[in-house]
């Protein structure tokens, strides 16, 4: 054989090794989330830029309001801010200035750097969000405004640090309304979500019961026993004025306001036996949505304003049934327990939130409006009522007894992270969560 | 007289070039072949999920002479069972998972044994010194299992005995245990590191990150193979592996100066099949 087929033989064995070694087979690794974990964030206090003598407690007070914000998201956890290797007060609160592996040491992802200017009236915020573990500067907010409403620039920047970080729609800046007892009367209050800023809405020093928003959140109905008979009001938020809607002999209770804003069901008394009926919002009779001989109650609307969802004893105990927005293909979905009641469907559709009686207590269960997948969220703490979804569909707030009287609760959608938020003397009673404002 | 002899004329040069030119053509194949397997490496490498953890526990025992018998004779116990040889895979899917509960289970079979009852050092070690060790106990295997004399020898070289005439692993599967035991090390370094960003329960989002190890362990480069859709999910693939580094040396059998991995993130809970 020729001499000179022997190097190109050797290179063609060497190259087909070179190949060979480079082509081994990659790796994958799978990897599952933990279940539960939460994403970790440092908000050390908040450095003071300018300010008068009594500015030092904003430091502390600003960063808490934040804080607890997000931990009320459930999907942030706080770091403890003993555990704080460095202080931006001292080093700094721009991206030149923050040293990453001090704050990646701790255990944060991220972190949040305030200062603020205070002048005894004006309050000037300037909020940093950094990526830790990448070491870069995310977003940057300056606010500016009256004292009075630092808490409300506070949920905004809330807001915009969950959106940026998880792409959800916070609900910082949403409100709650409930019934709250005084003196004896049963009055309409509103409150931030987190239970501040409480303000008496009605003083008709009667009963109202059962507020509900309007998807624009501009106005609120309800009902109140002021002239005697249970009529349904609306109030204008901006005008906090309320005018009587419906005013029919009998029941005008437990309004719903339909997603498109131009109606509202509600239960009338038509013939003896509470039915099912849909007004606009001048009060005048669409439709008769339900007719048995039985009690219908408790309207709500699906987001996307097809169904209805509401209780019924035509079975012979209050169980959650769904029809069709114009009262047809009515379907029963509880079939468990003797008293389900006030039903309330999702933001995202997919499920009820009720309340079921079980073992002599009212508990919060979530079913599918289909009726199935029916789940617990709350139990072994006495009473908990009426549900209402966050605009969310994430949080849920109730009413609960469990510590004597009646207070109200946020927790997640699957029942954990139950948080007390209000801390009146009195009962709260059948709170309803604004949408997004 | 003799006919001319045409092919002593032309046969050199011409076998010559053909080889030349099939030598040029089959580079060219390969290369366009290599390089174009590079571009779709995925499809091609994953390997079904296999529980190699357990590969860490001591070696198989092949066959087992009399004496031997009653050192070894916990060992039969199921650990193994759990361990795949690479040989047996069906198909060419390679996903490793290993499972914490395997850790333990391994440490019970241990405990077992009376030998590691009173060599407690031996506990202590850890799993890569372990095998650093075995190793070296098999270079020496055959003349120290010849001098081993019964009771009286050191427990210590018992388990060598036993270790080298029951199995003699090549070194290539020596090589995969160290693999084995380091891509379990990342895979819970990462883990350990990644949040979700959020209720994402609802659908199934999935990114694959192609990692770049040097032998320090230091992550130097990283890339997205395949990206999810969701922004902020990758956003967090990426976080937790920028939290992960540095991640443990590479092992020291491995010669060349990189490791190329590849980590697929789920947002629900991965299920093998």
């Amino acid at each position: 054989m020729d001499k000179r087929i022997f190097p190109v033989l050797i290179l063609l064995i060497l190259s087909t090794l070179f190949f060979a070694k480079l082509s081994q087979p990659k790796v994958y690794l799978d990897i599952d989330p933990t279940v539960g974990r939460k994403i970790p964030i440092a908000i050390p206090f908040f450095k003071i830029l300018q300010g008068v003598s009594d500015s030092y407690k904003y430091q502390e007070l600003i960063p808490r309001i934040l804080s607890n914000d997000l931990e009320l998201s459930g999907y942030f956890k706080v770091i403890d801010p003993l555990s704080f290797l460095e202080d931006p007060r001292v080093v700094g609160i721009t991206l030149d200035r923050i040293n990453f592996k001090s704050w990646a040491t701790v255990g944060s992802e991220f972190l949040i750097t305030g200062g603020f200017t205070y002048d005894a009236k004006d309050l000037f915020l300037e909020l940093r969000l950094f990526d830790v573990a990448q070491g870069k500067f995310m977003m940057g907010k300056r606010y500016r405004g009256e004292i009075r409403d630092m808490r409300k620039m506070v949920h905004r920047f809330a807001d915009e640090v969950v959106y940026k970080i998880t792409g959800k729609v916070g609900i910082f800046c949403t409100k709650i309304v409930y019934v709250g007892s005084r003196s004896g009367n049963k009055e309409i209050f509103a409150m931030d979500f987190d239970g501040h800023n409480i303000k008496q809405l009605t003083n008709n020093k009667s009963i109202s019961l059962s507020p509900t928003w309007s998807p624009d959140g501009k106005k609120i109905a309800y009902t109140s026993y002021m002239e005697g008979n249970p009529d349904l009001f609306i109030m204008d938020l901006k005008r906090k004025k309320s005018l009587k809607i419906s005013y029919r002999k009998g029941l005008n209770i437990s309004p719903a306001w339909s997603p498109d804003n131009f109606y509202l069901a509600l239960t009338l008394s038509v013939n003896t036996y509470p039915e099912i009926c849909i007004i606009d919002t001048n009060g005048k009779m669409k439709k008769r949505l339900t007719n048995s001989w039985s009690n219908d109650v408790s309207p709500c609307w699906s987001p996307c304003g097809k169904k209805i969802a509401f209780v019924s004893n035509r079975s012979g105990s209050p169980q959650i049934y769904t029809m069709d927005a114009d009262g047809n293909n009515i379907k029963r979905i509880t079939f468990e327990g003797n008293y389900n009641a006030s039903p309330s469907w999702s933001p995202t559709g997919d499920k009820i939130a009720f309340s079921s009686l079980e073992n002599g207590n009212f508990d919060i269960f979530t079913i599918r409006p289909d009726g199935t997948d029916l789940r617990r969220l709350t139990g072994f703490s006495g009473n908990n009522e009426s549900p209402s979804w966050a605009p969310d569909g994430y949080h849920i707030v109730f009413s609960s007894n469990r510590d004597g009287k009646y207070h109200l609760y946020i927790m997640l959608a699957n029942g954990t992270k139950q948080v007390k938020i209000t801390k009146g003397e009195e009962n709260e009673l059948s709170p309803a969560w604004s949408p997004t404002l | 007289m003799n006919p001319p002899n045409i092919f002593s004329q032309y046969k050199s040069p011409r076998l010559g070039t053909m080889v030349g030119l099939s030598a040029v053509l089959h580079f060219i194949v390969l290369f366009v072949f290599t390089s174009f397997s590079f571009s779709i490496p995925k499809k091609d490498y994953y390997y079904r999920p296999v529980y190699q953890v357990d590969l860490v526990s001591l070696p198989r025992q092949k066959t087992v002479t009399p004496k031997e018998k009653k050192i070894s004779s916990p060992s039969k116990k199921p650990v193994h069972k759990l361990v795949p040889k690479v040989k047996k895979k069906v198909s060419r899917k390679k996903i490793i998972k290993p499972k914490k509960t395997v850790i333990s289970k391994e440490k019970k079979t241990e405990s077992k044994k009376p030998v590691m009852k009173k060599a407690e050092e031996k506990k202590e070690l850890n799993e890569t010194d372990y095998l650093v060790k075995a190793l070296d106990r098999i270079k020496k295997s055959s003349s120290k299992k010849n001098k081993s004399s019964g009771q009286k020898e050191a427990l210590s070289s018992k388990i060598q005995s036993s270790a080298n005439s029951q199995y003699q692993l090549s070194s290539s599967e020596y090589a995969n245990l160290h693999f084995n035991i380091y891509y379990n090390k990342v895979w819970e370094r990462i883990r350990s590191e990644w949040v979700l960003p959020g209720d994402m329960t609802e659908e199934n989002w999935e990114a694959t990150v192609s990692i770049r190890i040097s032998k320090s362990g230091h992550i130097v480069d990283s890339v997205f193979e395949k990206r999810s859709g969701n922004i902020y999910f990758d956003q967090s693939a990426i976080r937790a592996i920028n939290k992960a580094d540095p991640l443990p040396p590479l092992p020291l059998s491995y010669t060349k100066k990189y490791l190329d991995i590849g980590i697929r993130f789920h947002s629900l809970e991965y299920r093998n099949g």
